[in-house]
C-alpha cells in the first residue's frame, strides 16, 4: 500500500483472493499483485492532452508502458496516475483482482477458460474477454507472463477455475511424459 | 485367432482384461473387438429389437453392433463401441441388451415374433386402449429394446472444454490428411491435425500397401515426425471432429483417459474442443458399404475392409475358412492378404466378368442368398445362375463399394451430390464455407491420387491465406483403382438387414414405401433406419437405394436424410464439461461474506451474488425470529447491512447531466452538487426498467446506483445510449460497483454510531436527508450518502473495497453496543415493505410508472427513453395498479404469488382481478403485509378482496390499503 493515508487507518485492508495465492503447480505460478489502478477515459477533443499527460495512449488491444487499453475510449493506468484534466478518471484499484499467471505455454492452461487465440496474443497486447463465465481483462506482459484482471467479487471463482486448469495441465504433462518414455523403451 | 507375423500390436506387452466376467489377454495396441476376435470370441452383443446375436461388423467408429458397457458403478460408460475401445490392463467390459446372458437371451423370443414386429408395428398395434401407450406399452418396449444404461450416480471423473485456433484444420490423418497437413505446415500456417485413431495413417494402418517403399503405418509415422519438426502442427490423436458450425468453428471430442489403466491424478476423461479454423481440409476418407442379402447379420459377417483391418492392423482373423461377397475389385485385396498368410479364401463376386487377382478361389457372377449359424456364422448359400450351392465358412467379408465420408460437409444444412460414375454421394462444393474435401472423402480411390489431392487442396488453402505453397514431391504409391458394378441388395427370400443397430431390414423399407412413407425423411422415421447411435453410417446409402428401387425413382431423386452433429456419440459430460459448481455460475462474494458466514447466515443468490438471508441465534426456532429481531434493530436502534451488490456507475463529462435526464424519467440536471435523487428509468417500450438513487459529486460527475439484479442491464442500456443513440454527447461511463464496499447504517441511532468514526460533522444541517458528502472514515477517504430504504434515519457509507471486511466488523460491533446489529435480506425486505418501496418483485418488466402511482415522475419538461411509449393505448387505462394489502385477521399467513378475486365470486381465471408480489410479516405493525397489483386498485383503498393461492391452498380476506404501511409522512427519515 503506497498511499501514506492507508497505513494510518485502524482498518486492516484485505486482498481479493485472501490467502489462496500464490499457487504453484508444475511449471506454473498463479499469484495476486496489488498495484493502484486508475481508469482513464478522454473527453471529446482531449485525446492529445491525455496522451501528453500520460506519455502514452495505447491503440485498441495494446498496452504502452503502464497504460493498458481496457475498452472503447478507455485505458487503465497501473501505478501512480497523474491528475488529468481532460479525462474522466475513476479509482479501479479495488474493483479488480490483479492475478498473474506465469510459466511456459501458459496459453494451454488458459485455452480451457478463454476463447481468445492466446498464441497470437503477443507480449504487449491486452484484451477484454471471458475467463469461464467471468469478465476479464487480459494483458500479455511477456511470453511467459499473463496478467488477468477479474472483478474483485469473482476472484475466488477465478482462482478455482484457473487452479483446476493448472492441475489438468500438470496431469496432461505427466501423461505426455509417460508416452514419451514408452516410446524410448 | 491371432496370425503370426501380422499386425502392429506390441506382442511383447500382453494386456489382461475381462468381458462379461471372463478374463482374456490381448496385446498393447488391440481394440476390445480385435482382442476378443483373437480369443475366438465373435459373439459380442445382441441387436436392439430382435435380440439377435451380433459380432463386430466394422473395425472403426462406424460400428453398429458391438456396443458395450465399460467399467462399473459411477465410472461405467454405456454404448462404447468395442471396435474403437483400446484395451488396457484391468479393463472390464460387459455386453448389453441380453438377459440372462449373451449366449442365452430370453428376449431373443422377439426374433421369432419378427413377422409381427415389422416397421411401424407398434404405431398400429398399441393404439388402444387410450392411455396404455405411455403407462404400459412404451415402458415395456423400452425395456426390451435396450441400449446400455448410465449408473445414475454422479461421475467421479472430470472432463474439460477447451478452445483451439489454427489457420488450417485438417480432419483425418490418413494419407490425404498427412499430405495436406505437411503442405500447409511447410507453407508456415498453423495446423491442427485431428484424427480418431491413436496413431496416424488412417486406412494405411489396415492395408499391406506401401508408400514410398515403406509399409503404410511406418510412412505415416515418419510423416508425423516431419510434421512435428515443422513446429507448426498440433497433432490431436483420439480426437473426433463431431460437428461443423458457423464461421469455421468445429466441435471435437478428444478421448484422453479412456484408454488408460491408471490415469494420472486430475487427468480429464474427455476434452470437448471448439476449434476455430480459417480453412478446413476434410480428409475423412470413405466408408465401405455392405450389400443386403438374407441373414447378413450373423457374428462373423463383416465388411471386407474390416477383415483386412483385423488381419493387417491387429494380426487377427475371425476364422480359418473365409468367404468374400463383393461387387468390386478393391475388395479382392482381402483375399490376396488372406491367402498371403496361408488362409483359405473364396470370393463370390456378383460380376460375371470378375477376374481373380491372385491365388484364391473366385466364383464370378454369384450372389449370397442365405447364411447359417446361430451364435456365429457356419456356412453360406450362394446362387450362381439357376444353381444354388452351399459352402461352409466361419467368416464372410462383404463389400458393396465405398461411400465418401461426407457427414461434416452436410452439417450446415448442405446435401451431398450424387456422382453417377462412382455410384456414390460426394461432398458438394462450398457446403461448409472455408472447407474443402480431398482424398477418398472426395471419391478418389487410389492412394497416389489421394496424396496428390491432399497436397492440391492444401495448396489452395494456403494460397487463400496469401502464403506461398511449397511443392512437395508426391510419394510413390499405388495408382490403380478397380472396377465396380453397383449392387445394393440381393433379391432372395429371407430377412436382409440394412441398419444392423436398429434392426431395419429391406422389407421394412419396402413396407414404408408401400404405406406411402416414400420420402426418405418419412422412411427414416417410419423404420428408424439411421436413427441409432451409429446414425446409419453403414446403412444409409443402402436404405435409400432400396427405397429408390421400391418407389421407382433414382437414388439422386430420392436424396439423403439430414446429417446432424455429432458425428459420433459425445458424452454429455464432455459437452457440458466444467459446467458444474463455480463453472456453472461464478460466485460473487461481498467483502463481508466470511463474517456473515461465521455468523451462521444462510445465503440467497441475487444474480451471481451471495447475500446473507438472516442471522440466526441460539434458541431461535424459526428464521422469522431472526428476521423480526433484525427489523427491530433498524426501527429501534441501528442496523447494519451490506449493500455493496447494488450497481454503481460512475458518469462523468460535460454531457453527464443530459444523459441522466435522457435515461431517467425525472430531472437530474437540476440536482445540486452534494445531493442525491431517486430516479426511475423506463425501457424503450415504456415499461419500468429499474430504479435507484443517483448522487451528484461534482459539476460534471454523478454516481448512479442500480438494483443488484439489473446492474448489468442498466450498464448495457447506458452503453447503447452513448454508443448508438447519442454518440455525439461527451460523457464517459464506467462501473465502479466492485471498487467500493457499501454498507447501510439505518435506525434512530445511525448518526450516533457514525459520528464516532467520521471526522466531519454529519448533523442534519451539514448532511440533510438525500445529501451526499465525501468524508474520512477512520481516516479513509469515503463517500457518505444520507439515503434510506427502510424509512428510518439512515446512511450508506462507501469505502474502498479492501477495507470492507474490517469496516463491516467495526460497524456491526458498534451497532451491537448500541442495541442494534447486523440485518439480512429478509429484514431488509420487511423494512421496505413496511414503507411500500418497490423492488424487482414489483417492477417485473410489465409494469409502468403509472401502475406504480409514479406517473408524475415522468417529467413533462423533457424527453426521456420510453416516455412516448408509456402513453401507448393499453398502457394507460384499465391497468393493474400497485396497492398494499393486509389480512383482516392480521396473523393469518399470506403468500406472494397469490391471486386476488372479488369477494363471493367464483375463483376462476376470468374473474382474477389482481395478484400479490411481495409478502412479509411486519413485527412493527404485528401483521402480515403485502404489496400487489389490482385492477384500478388505487381507487379502492379500504375495500376487501379475497386472496387465494391455488398452489399452496391458502385463502384469506384482505383489505386494500395504500402501499406505505408505516410512517407514510416520512418523518422518521428526516430526523
Amino acid at each position: 500500500m503506497s498511499d501514506a493515508n492507508r497505513s494510518k487507518t485502524l482498518l486492516e485492508p484485505t486482498t481479493a483472493t485472501a490467502d489462496l495465492l500464490p499457487i504453484r503447480l508444475g511449471d506454473h505460478l498463479l499469484s495476486e499483485t496489488h498495484t493502484p489502478l486508475t481508469s482513464v477515459a478522454p473527453l471529446k477533443g482531449q485525446e492529445a492532452a491525455v496522451r501528453q499527460a500520460l506519455g502514452h495512449w495505447p491503440a485498441p488491444n495494446h498496452a504502452e508502458g503502464n497504460v493498458l487499453w481496457a475498452g472503447r475510449n478507455q485505458a487503465f493506468v497501473l501505478g501512480k496516475c497523474p491528475k488529468i484534466d481532460g479525462a474522466a478518471t475513476t479509482d479501479q484499484t479495488d474493483a479488480w483482482a490483479h492475478l498473474v499467471l506465469e510459466g511456459p505455454g501458459l496459453e494451454d492452461i488458459l485455452a480451457r477458460l478463454c476463447p481468445l487465440d492466446l498464441q497470437n496474443m503477443t507480449p504487449g497486447l491486452t484484451a477484454r474477454s471471458l475467463l469461464g463465465h467471468m469478465n476479464a481483462l487480459y494483458w500479455r506482459k511477456s511470453e511467459q507472463v499473463m496478467a488477468i484482471f477479474v472483478f474483485r467479487s469473482t476472484a475466488l471463482t477465478a482462482v478455482h477455475e484457473i487452479e483446476c486448469a493448472m492441475k489438468r495441465h500438470v496431469a496432461r504433462h505427466q501423461l505426455a511424459q509417460r508416452d514419451t518414455s514408452d516410446q524410448d523403451n | 485367432m491371432r496370425v503370426e507375423g501380422k499386425g502392429w500390436v506390441d506382442r511383447a506387452r500382453p494386456v489382461s482384461f475381462s468381458f462379461d466376467g471372463r478374463a482374456f489377454t490381448g496385446f498393447d495396441g488391440d481394440t476390445l473387438a480385435s482382442a476378443l476376435l483373437a480369443n475366438d470370441v465373435k459373439l459380442m452383443g445382441r441387436s436392439f429389437k430382435y435380440h439377435r446375436p451380433r459380432g463386430p461388423f466394422t473395425a472403426d467408429s462406424a460400428e453398429p453392433n458391438t456396443l458395450m458397457t465399460i467399467g462399473r458403478g459411477a465410472r461405467q460408460v454405456p454404448n462404447v463401441r468395442a471396435t474403437t475401445q483400446e484395451i488396457y490392463d484391468g479393463l472390464k467390459a460387459r455386453s448389453q441388451n441380453a438377459w440372462p446372458s449373451l449366449h442365452w437371451d430370453v428376449l431373443a423370443l422377439n426374433d421369432f415374433l419378427s413377422p409381427f414386429l415389422g416397421a411401424g408395428f407398434y404405431y398400429k398395434t398399441f393404439m388402444w386402449p387410450k392411455g396404455f401407450w405411455e403407462k404400459l406399452y412404451e415402458p415395456l418396449i423400452r425395456h426390451a429394446a435396450g441400449l446400455g444404461a448410465l449408473s445414475g450416480l454422479p461421475s467421479p471423473d472430470h472432463s474439460e472444454r477447451a478452445y483451439a485456433h489454427c489457420d488450417v484444420l485438417v480432419i483425418g490423418a490418413g494419407p490425404a490428411g498427412l499430405m495436406a497437413a505437411l503442405t500447409a505446415a511447410e507453407a508456415g500456417t498453423r495446423v491442427i491435425l485431428a484424427d480418431e485413431a491413436p496413431r496416424p495413417g488412417g486406412r494405411l494402418l489396415s492395408e499391406t500397401e506401401e508408400v514410398d517403399g515403406r509399409a503404410g503405418p511406418l510412412w505415416a509415422a515418419a510423416m508425423l515426425d516431419k510434421l512435428k519438426a515443422t513446429g507448426q502442427v498440433r497433432y490431436m490423436p483420439r480426437t473426433t471432429v463431431t460437428g461443423a458450425y458457423d464461421s469455421g468453428t468445429f466441435g471435437a471430442v478428444e478421448r484422453i483417459a479412456d484408454h488408460l489403466s491408471a490415469p494420472p491424478k486430475d487427468l480429464p476423461r474427455n476434452c470437448f474442443w471448439r476449434i476455430s479454423a480459417k480453412r478446413t481440409i476434410l480428409a475423412t476418407g470413405a466408408l465401405e458399404r455392405p450389400i443386403a442379402f438374407p441373414w447378413n447379420d450373423r457374428p462373423g459377417i463383416m465388411l471386407a475392409s474390416a477383415l483386412r483391418s483385423y488381419l493387417n492392423r491387429w494380426g487377427v482373423v475371425p476364422g480359418k475358412r473365409i468367404a468374400l461377397f463383393t461387387n468390386n475389385d478393391a475388395a479382392h485385396q482381402t483375399a490376396i492378404d488372406l491367402s498371403d498368410v496361408g488362409l483359405d479364401c473364396t470370393v463370390i463376386d456378383s460380376r460375371s466378368d470378375a477376374q481373380a487377382q491372385g491365388e484364391y478361389r473366385l466364383i464370378a457372377g454369384a450372389e449370397v442368398v442365405d447364411t447359417r449359424g446361430r451364435l456365429g456364422l457356419s456356412g453360406i448359400t450362394y446362387r450362381r445362375g439357376s444353381r444354388t450351392l452351399m459352402m461352409d465358412c466361419d467368416a464372410l467379408g462383404v463389400s458393396g463399394g465405398w461411400t465418401p465420408n461426407v457427414s461434416l460437409t452436410c452439417h450446415m444444412n448442405g446435401r451431398p451430390t450424387w456422382d453417377p460414375d462412382l455410384s456414390a454421394f460426394v461432398p458438394t462444393k462450398n457446403a461448409v464455407s472455408g472447407l474443402e474435401a480431398c482424398g477418398a472423402a472426395m471419391g478418389l480411390w487410389s492412394t497416389r491420387a489421394v496424396l496428390r489431392s491432399g497436397q492440391d487442396v492444401a495448396c489452395k488453402a494456403v494460397e487463400t491465406l496469401n502464403l506461398k505453397a511449397p511443392k512437395l514431391p508426391i510419394p510413390n504409391a499405388a495408382e490403380t483403382t478397380g472396377d465396380m458394378i453397383p449392387l445394393w441388395s440381393v433379391n432372395a427370400k429371407g430377412r436382409a438387414w440394412l441398419d444392423l443397430q436398429n434392426d431395419v431390414t429391406t422389407k421394412d423399407v419396402r413396407l414404408a414405401a408401400q404405406e406411402n412413407y416414400a420420402s426418405v425423411e418419412h422412411m427414416k422415421r417410419y423404420t428408424t433406419q439411421g436413427m441409432a447411435t451409429d446414425q446409419g453410417k453403414s446403412s444409409n446409402v443402402l436404405a435409400l437405394a432400396v427405397l429408390a428401387d421400391a418407389t421407382g425413382r433414382g437414388i439422386p431423386e430420392t436424396g439423403t436424410t439430414t446429417f446432424r452433429p455429432p458425428y459420433v456419440p459425445v458424452p454429455i459430460e464432455a459437452i457440458g464439461a466444467g459446467a458444474s459448481g463455480k463453472g456453472f455460475a461464478p460466485e460473487r462474494f461481498t467483502t463481508s461474506h466470511n463474517a456473515c458466514k461465521a455468523r451462521g447466515a444462510p445465503f440467497i443468490e441475487a444474480g451471481l451474488w451471495y447475500r446473507p438471508s438472516y442471522f440466526p441465534r441460539d434458541g431461535d426456532t424459526t428464521w422469522r425470529e431472526a428476521c423480526d429481531r433484525e427489523v427491530g434493530y433498524v426501527r429501534n436502534a441501528v442496523g447494519i447491512a451490506d449493500v455493496s451488490t447494488l450497481g454503481k456507475i460512475d458518469i462523468q463529462g460535460p454531457d453527464a447531466a443530459k444523459l441522466l435526464d435522457f435515461v431517467y424519467t425525472n430531472t437530474f440536471s437540476t440536482l445540486p452538487i452534494g445531493k442525491v435523487r431517486y430516479g426511475l428509468m423506463l425501457r424503450e417500450d415504456g415499461h419500468v426498467m429499474d430504479d435507484g438513487t443517483t448522487a451528484r459529486l461534482g459539476p460534471q460527475h454523478y454516481v448512479m446506483t442500480t438494483t443488484t439484479a439489473a446492474a448489468g442491464d442498466v450498464m448495457r442500456h447506458l452503453e447503447f445510449i452513448t454508443q448508438c443513440l447519442r454518440p455525439a454527447w461527451d460523457v464517459q461511463i464506467i462501473s465502479v460497483t466492485e471498487a467500493w464496499a457499501q454498507f447501510a447504517i439505518a435506525g434512530p441511532k445511525a448518526r450516533d454510531l457514525l459520528s464516532h468514526i467520521i471526522a466531519e460533522p454529519i448533523d442534519t444541517q451539514a448532511l440533510p436527508f438525500m445529501g451526499y458528502q465525501p468524508v474520512r472514515l477512520h481516516g479513509i477517504p469515503s463517500r457518505l450518502f444520507r439515503i434510506s430504504f427502510s424509512g428510518e434515519l439512515a446512511y450508506e457509507i462507501a469505502v474502498p473495497a479492501r477495507y470492507g471486511a474490517a469496516l463491516f466488523d467495526d460497524l456491526v460491533s458498534r451497532a451491537e453496543t448500541l442495541g442494534g446489529g447486523v440485518y439480512g435480506m429478509e429484514a431488509l425486505n420487511v423494512l421496505r415493505l413496511e414503507k411500500g418501496f418497490i423492488t424487482h418483485a414489483e417492477i417485473d418488466g410489465r409494469i409502468t410508472a403509472q401502475d406504480l402511482g409514479l406517473a408524475r415522475m415522468i417529467s413533462a419538461k423533457k424527453d426521456c427513453i420510453g416516455k412516448d411509449a408509456a402513453l401507448r393505448p393499453g398502457l394507460t387505462k384499465d391497468r393493474f395498479e400497485l396497492i398494499g394489502l393486509k389480512p383482516v385477521n392480521a396473523l393469518q399467513k399470506i403468500d406472494a404469488g397469490a391471486h386476488l378475486f372479488e369477494l363471493n365470486t367464483p375463483h376462476i381465471n376470468s374473474n382474477q382481478k389482481g395478484y400479490v408480489t411481495s409478502v412479509g410479516y411486519s413485527p412493527t405493525l404485528r401483521s402480515y403485509i403485502a404489496l400487489g397489483f389490482l385492477k384500478e386498485g388505487r381507487n379502492r383503498h379500504g375495500a376487501h378482496v379475497t386472496l387465494l393461492d391455488h398452489m399452496r391452498n391458502m385463502q384469506a380476506e384482505v383489505e386494500i390499503c395504500p402501499p406505505a404501511f408505516f410512517d407514510p409522512e416520512g418523518t422518521r427519515v428526516r430526523r
